[in-house]
């Protein structure tokens, strides 16, 4: 079965890339380009994954986090977040508020990023 | 007859001695034979050394005349009758000297008769004076011990040690002296006069008298020693002699006040009388004058310690252990804004801020218990409402219950604490803000080169690349806005001034951005006069700012939109204004455009399209050429950016 990922990213190029890589590897990708997209989108159609970027227009990642753990419809969604900001406070709070993972994005290849969802996708299934 | 009479009455008397082994004549107690009509029959040695008189002077005389004071007549005349009447009289008195002066006596008379019929009187004196002096010594020793346990300071002291002095001594007017030490003079402290002389002249003379060392009472200055003047209106040195003559008095003694072996005063007495120099008096004097030195200093000790508590800058304060201010300084009120009587009448840990007020009682508790409070800090609640920082040293007395402690202010200091903290917060703020920002076009770089390389469709590989390309052109973008705000920021960037005709300039930049403005369907109008006046200014950043400005407009008004730029003369400055049909801008988000793209709390409304440095580098320019930037916005009904710049000439 072919698993659902929402792509919650304001920059349009990594939207893009990303989108075009995971497209590839076979999992069905919906993208969100601000905070109050990617917030209705997870409760219209809860993903199995959802990579959340922090740093968007209209609701930063962070609420947007918190308010689909807050609600039991959206609450068991898999959330990782990707951002470029590497501040501890941030890392801690995405932690803290149920957040999966946390990647790095200029740190990662596309490939690394594509394999780490699998990887994820694949123990869950 | 009555001679004879007499006659009879002495040669009784000095038989009766005879038998007696000269009890009379050798007795030390002064005694005097009078006859029933209070005439001098007989007088022994004694009687001569205390009264004056020789015996032979003073036989047959009346004896009240000679030795009684006017105000003691009634009562000498009583005891005589008591005498005469076989009475034996006992009284102390005061008796009068040949030379005027006063004797205080105990005086007995004792009957004298002659075979069984009373034919005169003994009268028996006992000099009490030494007595009487050590009465008087004590009297004003307890009075002046009195006066100065009343007072805090000598000029206090000194209209009650006056009096005391010269009413323990029965003298009529006291005067203290003063060492200036800045005028090398003796200056009059206070004066005090019975209520019986009047010295108006004298008193105004003394009170404004300057004595320097060796003149007037400068003499006890001088020698530091008592001095005693028998009749100051005969003696040449006194200047205040004919005033002193007028009043009435006579002579004078003075003493010189000594602290620590010098003299710091001098204390001067006059009386009505004519008197010798008295030397109980003289001692007495002596001793009071160390006295009062001593109080000096001790009231010069406190006045220092007064004068540091008053004068320091510090907020001093006394408190008990009861958690009451018993005093505080000046400080106080300058510093919190109460006054003293609102600081003590309630507990001083209700000032407290509340954060602070837990570490403030545990600070009390151990300074109670015998401990030292240093380097501790806590807030104090001002008047005003506000708070101060203050930075405590205190000690206790745990056996008085007091607390000694020196608070200062230390609330600059704190908020200079307090803005280094905030700028390296702000420089880490940056730093990770900009790291973001590199890192996201870094990533799109990478990301759309890794596509393109695994990709095999030509024009998607083409496309990937473009991509990568535009991220780069964003990189180096964000870099040299960077560079550029850096530099303006510490006023290092290299500017090249010229005249620049705002209307020229800004038809360049919208050739430049024809493209844009189509592709998303704005009109673009410009007003402007065509004489527009010069701004002197560099045409590169000045070029920056129209294009920042313009950009932003096109890019946040929706399609179709109308952008109208105008130019026009604002008093001596050029205006320039962009206004759009957009969405507009919140006004809380209006007050914060200019500022630095990293400000924590609007970090999440930065728009990630652009640099976050447009705005703030526009107000950076402006600014390094003398003008100012604003933004008017009304949401829904579009948004006018407008700078002023001084026009080319105008003074700056």
């Amino acid at each position: 079965m072919t698993k659902s990922i929402l792509l919650a990213e304001d920059d349009k190029f990594l939207r893009r890339a990303a989108e075009t890589k995971l497209k590839q590897a076979g999992f069905d990708v919906r993208v969100a380009v601000d905070g109050d997209e990617a917030l209705a989108q997870a409760r219209e159609q809860p993903p199995d994954l959802m990579l959340l970027d922090l740093l968007m227009p209209k609701r930063d990642g962070l609420s947007v986090l918190k308010a689909l753990k807050a609600d039991a419809a959206t609450a068991a969604i898999r959330i990782v977040i990707i951002s470029n900001s590497s501040k501890d406070l941030e890392m801690q709070n995405a932690s803290d508020l149920g957040a999966v993972d946390y990647w790095i994005k200029s740190n990662l290849s596309l490939q690394e990023l594509c394999d780490r969802v699998q990887r994820l996708l694949g123990e869950a299934s | 007859m009555r001679e004879q009479h007499a006659a009879d009455i002495a040669a009784t008397v000095r038989e009766h001695d005879v038998h007696l082994g000269g009890l009379i004549q050798v007795n030390p107690l002064a005694v005097v034979v009078i006859d029933a009509h209070d005439l001098v029959q007989m007088c022994n040695p004694a009687f001569e050394r205390m009264f004056g008189y020789r015996e032979a002077d003073i036989i047959g005389q009346p004896i009240d005349p000679l030795i009684v004071p006017a105000e003691n007549r009634h009562e000498a005349e009583a005891l005589s009758r008591l005498g005469f009447a076989g009475q034996t009289a006992d009284s102390v008195t005061r008796r009068r000297r040949k030379d005027g002066s006063i004797i205080d006596v105990e005086l007995t008379v004792v009957p004298l008769s002659h075979e069984g019929t009373s034919i005169g009187a003994y009268g028996i004196f006992r000099d009490l004076t030494e007595q009487k002096h050590a009465e008087r010594h004590l009297r004003a020793q307890y009075a002046v011990v009195e006066a100065l346990a009343h007072s805090a300071t000598i000029e206090e002291a000194a209209p009650w040690v006056l009096r005391a002095v010269a009413e323990s001594v029965d003298w009529q007017l006291g005067a203290m002296w003063i060492v200036d030490r800045t005028a090398d003079k003796l200056r009059c402290l206070d004066l005090w006069c019975a209520a019986d002389v009047s010295a108006a002249q004298f008193e105004q003379e003394t009170r404004n008298g300057r004595f320097a060392r060796g003149v007037g009472p400068g003499r006890t200055w001088d020698t530091e020693k008592p001095a005693w003047i028998v009749d100051v209106t005969k003696e040449g040195r006194f200047s205040r002699r004919e005033a002193a003559a007028a009043a009435g008095l006579h002579s004078a003694f003075s003493f010189p006040m000594i602290l620590s072996g010098d003299v710091i005063g001098v204390v001067e007495f006059f009386t009505s009388a004519v008197l010798e120099p008295d030397d109980s008096i003289l001692r007495m004097f002596a001793a009071l004058g160390r006295q009062l030195g001593a109080f000096v200093g001790r009231s010069r000790t406190q006045e220092q310690v007064e004068g540091f508590f008053t004068m320091s800058q510090d907020l001093l304060c006394v408190a008990g252990f009861d958690g009451y201010f018993k005093r505080v300084n000046g400080s106080w009120t300058r510093v919190l804004g109460y006054t003293p009587e609102e600081l003590l009448a309630e507990p001083h840990v209700n000032l407290v801020h509340l954060e602070d007020r837990e570490a403030t009682i545990a600070q009390l508790a151990s300074l109670r218990a015998g401990g030292l409070m240093n380097s501790f800090e806590n807030r104090y609640r001002c008047k005003d409402g506000s708070y101060k920082w203050l930075l405590w040293t205190a000690i206790a007395k745990p056996d008085e219950e007091i607390i000694y402690a020196v608070a200062r202010d230390n609330t600059d200091r704190k908020l200079i604490e307090q803005q280094t903290q905030d700028t390296l917060r702000m420089r880490n703020d940056f730093v990770s803000f900009v790291t973001h920002q590199l890192r996201t076009p870094l990533s799109g770089i990478k990301w759309m080169l890794e596509l393109a390389a695994e990709g095999t469709d030509p024009d998607e590989k083409t496309s990937y690349i473009q991509d990568a390309h535009e991220s780069a052109d964003r990189l180096i973008g964000l870099v040299n806005d960077l560079l550029d705000a850096s530099r303006l920021e510490s006023g290092k960037l290299r500017v090249v001034l010229e005249a620049v005709n705002l209307r020229t300039l800004t038809g360049d930049v919208l050739d430049d951005v024809t493209t844009l403005v189509r592709e998303k369907g704005h009109t673009v109008t410009v007003d402007s006069a065509t004489d527009l006046p010069d701004v002197t200014s560099d045409p590169q950043l000045l070029r920056q700012v129209v294009m920042n400005l313009l950009s932003n407009a096109i890019k946040y008004t929706p399609p179709g939109g109308r952008i109208a730029i105008r130019m026009g003369l604002d008093g001596r400055n050029l205006r320039w204004s962009i206004h759009d049909s957009g969405i507009g801008i919140p006004k809380a988000s209006a007050a914060r455009l200019f500022e630095k793209f990293f400000r924590a709390d609007n970090v999440h409304t930065v728009d990630t399209e652009g640099t976050g440095l447009g705005l703030y580098l526009v107000r950076l320019i402006v600014e390094r050429f003398g003008g100012t930037v604003t933004c008017e916005s009304e949401e829904g009904r579009g948004t006018t950016f407008a700078f002023t710049l001084p026009r080319a000439g105008a003074p700056t």
